[in-house]
């Protein structure tokens, strides 16, 4: 979608990061807060609702050792996430307050957290749930860590649309941890999520496009421009959202799904548009930000009702 | 050739002006001893950062502690009935 041309080498790694830690120490908090919360809690809303979905039931024990081990491995990413990029995350604005530029948490400590928490969440969803769900879920680490925040990142305006694979793994994971294999079905949650996370991050790159630029990291409104981002955005929006209503389609969701995501996915595309229309000072900010907390709503609009009709099936039946 | 004679007594030697300068404090001498074989003198902590250390410590311990509930949980789970069904 993006063209090849914007592919760019921007500014080198600034080199590794020097802060000197408190002398207090971390808290237990702190370390929390290296797993990224807020998007562990889409992974376990994500992950949930592949398990739900998938044919054929597992014991309540294992579903839940399932979501535990799915969600540190997601926490796990985030903290060796936050480990590389600790240099540029103290120079940008909305990540200064993180726990190893605050000085809360010492770099090596956090990979040693990471690392720690990487291994052990995979070894206990392949030996306690099955070997498929936990080889993508070490897939999904070493992607985010390996093939995102350290080649593509700061590398090219592909970043986050190669990069958003990562994010979209849970439900298969998920589905895996029921059916110990995957299916169009659980590719099709995998699509979903793949396809709203280029207008989701590029939204918050509008409006954080300084940020970005001072750091050297290539997102598409650095690198592109933010005509050519607002255009990108509407594209993605239009692949988008027939994907989010084909669960239907596929005997997912129940005719209340089909409407809720029709007329989620005709808001998604109202506020995609309004970024393209207003390109113009602070308005310009206000449709990308709007943008960007609708795109959160979206996601857990059509993956919570999904869970919910998941759930209630299951419990008929 | 008897132990005494082996021992060679070295000469004195110079006194340097610098050394009959006068002597700091027991105190202060103390402060500047080079590191003994004990290492160096441990870092006296805070009472925040003691209470941190000590809840870092609560934390490993439950989640360490929960990862083998859990295991042996699901095994039990996983083994179900054949459990007790192995040879003898």
């Amino acid at each position: 979608m993006a063209e090849a041309g914007t592919e760019q080498h921007l500014a080198q790694p600034l080199g590794p990061v020097n802060v000197r830690v408190t002398p207090e120490g971390a808290s237990v908090s702190d370390y929390f807060e290296l797993m990224k919360p807020r998007v562990m809690s889409l992974v376990i809303l994500t992950a949930m609702t592949g398990m739900v979905l998938a044919p054929g039931t597992t014991h309540p024990l294992i579903q839940f050792i399932a979501i535990l081990a799915i969600s540190v491995g997601a926490g796990a990413s985030g903290a060796l996430n936050m480990w590389y990029d600790a240099d540029i995350d103290a120079q940008m604005q909305r990540t200064t307050s993180r726990p190893i530029p605050r000085g809360k948490v010492d770099a090596d400590d956090a990979l040693a957290f990471g690392t720690f928490l990487s291994f052990a969440s995979v070894l206990t969803l392949g030996l306690l749930v099955n070997w498929v769900a936990g080889a993508l879920l070490a897939l999904t680490i070493g992607f985010y860590l390996f093939v995102y925040t350290m080649w593509l990142k700061r590398r090219t305006a592909q970043n986050i649309v190669i990069g958003g694979a990562a994010g979209a793994f849970p439900p298969m994971i998920g589905w895996a941890a029921v059916t110990g294999s995957v299916s169009v079905e659980s590719v099709l949650l995998f699509a979903i999520i793949f396809f709203w996370t280029p207008p989701h991050f590029w939204a918050l790159a509008l409006y954080r496009c300084r940020d970005y630029e001072k750091v050297g990291v290539p997102m598409l409104p650095v690198v592109a421009g933010p005509t050519e981002t607002r255009r990108q955005i509407v594209l993605y929006s239009l692949i988008l959202i027939p994907l989010g209503i084909a669960p239907y389609f596929f005997g997912m969701g129940s005719l209340a799904y089909l409407a809720a995501s029709t007329i989620l996915g005709g808001l998604f595309l109202k506020y995609a548009l309004d970024v393209r229309r207003i390109t113009e000072g602070r308005e310009a900010d206000v449709a990308a930000k709007k943008l960007f907390g609708f795109s959160i709503l979206y996601l857990f609009g059509l993956f919570g009702l999904l869970l919910v009709e998941g759930i209630v099936a299951k419990v008929m039946a | 050739m008897t132990i005494q004679q082996k021992i060679r007594v070295a000469p004195p030697e110079p006194v340097s002006p610098e050394s009959k300068a006068p002597r700091e404090p027991l105190a202060q001498r103390e402060q500047m001893a080079p590191p003994t074989d004990l290492g160096p003198a441990p870092v006296e902590l805070t009472p925040e950062a003691k209470r941190r250390q000590q809840m870092r410590s609560i934390a490993l311990a439950l989640a360490l502690g929960g990862l083998v509930v859990l295991f042996y949980a699901a095994t039990m789970v996983r083994l179900g009935g054949n459990v007790v069904n192995r040879a003898m």
